[in-house]
């Protein structure tokens, strides 16, 4: 997956050992993300794609983009100066985090329900003899498992196996490489927004330290996935701003947040809210000249990769929408409620789980706004946008909002929390774009 | 800050892990407390790998039908999902379904029972006969 990637996104020009592992995971994350494309594609082309096919499309797409995109080596930020024994201390706690995190998972038993019911249950079934193949979503028990959900996962997961049908192991090993990739693609994001090499390691170290990787409910679910592919977006957002002279593709951009319905349902409105944040973040006085046709060349990307995605959860047979039946009355009626659904879920929030995360990035968060960091504005509002989403769904769902909140809140939030972090650590930072900024 | 951050973070790693060296797997966060005995503790991971194995023993195309005990009782809907989760290459008609599939063309010589010990147990019958008696 790094070698398909590796040519959209070139290696980078430093040595430091853990930018070249950062820009790893960065570049598996584009790869997987092209490949399941392309893959997908050509499998509902009624042509074989799993097993060594899906390799050579992996391969080809690769040394085409070597072949034919330029190649300017990839570069960061410096990083401020500091001491190497605290970048040691911070590397050697976010390696012990991430050791504990993997120690979990090869520990605990594959339990979560929707991994039997829906991605672990579509992975296993949809590759017949290297064909992708759906036609099983339409025949009972899969009715009733969420057959319109995204196979994006799934898909990832047969090309991962080869084609054969993936077992327990396999969906740990690939859980715990989300995981390492989400944590590189974390500092990335980081180091592009100006952070000290130690903090951005604490930061990570606390994020890989986060309910995300510790509650295994997550273990064989999207989440993880959705979080780096969020963060993947997020890298190519503040680098297009931090770094006027060398900008990244504006197509990768819409390629990455296209790809975000293909994980999850919820991709596409965080798509939509990225999308608005990469638009704020552009019109910063510090941001540069944009080139033209720019905002065309990002809109035909998203269009061109979620299109397709959108188009095939409507064609999969109709599953159990939240907001299925009078959900306009529902709502309503709810409406008078919803100081109790808040209380519902700002409990989850405040659960002893995130180590205080919340409330800190609410600080954080309103600290980098007074500051006027667009930066911590677009990507706090992000978050803030797809909670109040959330909450939304809660008051209109067909099921009790309070056995909803519980069953699905604090493991949708797990997978924003990186993201939200993003944020708070930036605010941290002065925004070296933003001369209006306060300090 | 940094060093703050890092102080708190090791505790809390310190503290899981010694946790995680000792038996049982400690399930303690919010959801895992809150779900995993009903979606996974109640079948247990014996229940998961003999499941496991009774894949290798069925041919690609079998149809099977999945036992006359539901595994966990009041959760009908956990056998049909876990057979066709552990089956992906067979044709599974589950219990809910027995109805409609008594008049299904597919014969379900293949039986997957659940006894009580939760052991799995394979039962094949053999072809019925067809009788030409006018």
């Amino acid at each position: 997956m790094a070698f398909a990637g590796s040519g959209v996104v070139p290696p980078p020009a430093s040595r430091d050992l853990a930018v070249r592992f950062d820009w790893l995971c960065f570049a598996a994350t584009v790869g997987a993300v092209l490949t399941v494309a392309v893959v997908a594609a050509t499998g509902l082309l009624g042509l074989a794609v799993f097993g060594g096919a899906s390799i050579g499309i992996a391969a080809s797409i690769g040394i085409l983009t070597r072949w034919l995109l330029p190649r300017r080596a990839w570069t960061l930020p410096p990083s401020p100066a500091e001491g190497r024994s605290t970048v040691l201390v911070s590397r050697v706690v976010l390696a012990a985090a991430l050791a504990v995190f993997a120690w979990k998972v090869h520990r605990v038993p594959l339990w979560s329900w929707d991994h039997y019911s829906v991605w672990g249950m579509k992975a296993r079934h949809l590759a017949e003899g290297g064909f992708l193949n759906l036609s099983f979503l339409r025949v009972a028990p899969f009715r009733y498992t969420n057959p319109e959900y995204p196979i994006g996962l799934p898909v990832l997961w047969r090309i991962l196996t080869l084609g054969r049908t993936p077992a327990w192991p396999d969906f740990k090993v690939c859980h715990v490489l989300f995981g390492v990739a989400t944590v590189g693609l974390f500092r990335l994001a980081l180091r592009a927004g100006g952070i000290s090499s130690s903090f951005a390691n604490a930061a990570a170290a606390f994020v890989a330290a986060s309910p995300l990787y510790w509650d295994t409910e997550s273990l064989g679910l999207a989440e993880m996935p959705l979080a780096a592919a969020i963060l993947a977006a997020v890298v190519l957002l503040l680098r297009r701003r931090e770094d006027p002279s060398e900008r990244p593709p504006v197509w990768l951009l819409g390629f990455l947040l296209g790809s975000l319905p293909g994980i999850k349902p919820e991709g596409l409105s965080l798509a939509v809210l990225l999308l608005a944040a990469g638009w704020v973040l552009g019109r910063s006085p510090g941001a540069g000249r944009r080139p033209p046709g720019e905002r065309a060349v990002l809109a035909l990307s998203v269009l061109v990769t979620a299109g397709p995605a959108i188009a095939l959860d409507r064609a999969l047979p109709p599953g159990q929408p939240f907001l299925q039946g009078e959900w306009m009355l529902r709502f309503s009626a709810r409406l008078p409620h919803v100081l109790e659904v808040l209380r519902k879920m700002g409990e989850e929030l405040v659960a002893s789980d995130w180590i205080g995360f919340w409330p800190v990035f609410l600080l954080a968060a309103a600290y980098g706004i007074w500051r006027r960091d667009r930066r911590v504005a677009a990507l706090s509002a992000v978050v803030a946008a797809q909670t109040a989403l959330y909450l939304f769904i809660y008051l209109g769902t067909y099921l009790d909002p309070a056995a909803h909140i519980r069953s699905s809140f604090f493991r949708i939030m797990s997978a924003l929390l990186p993201l939200a972090a993003v944020a708070a650590v930036l605010s941290a930072a002065p925004d070296a774009r933003d001369a209006s900024g306060r300090t | 800050m940094t060093a703050a951050l890092l102080v708190v973070v090791a505790a809390v790693l310190v503290l899981r892990a010694s946790r995680l060296a000792r038996p049982p797997v400690p399930l303690d966060s919010r959801n895992e407390q809150r779900f995993y005995a009903w979606a996974f503790g109640a079948s247990g991971l014996a229940l998961h790998q003999a499941l496991a194995d009774k894949e290798l023993l069925l041919r690609d195309g079998e149809v099977v039908c999945f036992g006359a005990e539901p595994p966990t009782p009041g959760r009908p809907e956990w056998g049909a999902v876990m057979a066709s989760y552990y089956f992906p290459r067979q044709i599974v008609l589950v219990p809910a379904a027995r109805e409609s599939a008594a008049a299904d063309p597919l014969p379900c010589r293949t039986r997957i029972l659940v006894p009580p010990d939760r052991t799995l147990r394979i039962e094949r019958r053999p072809s019925a006969s067809v009788d030409r008696r006018p």
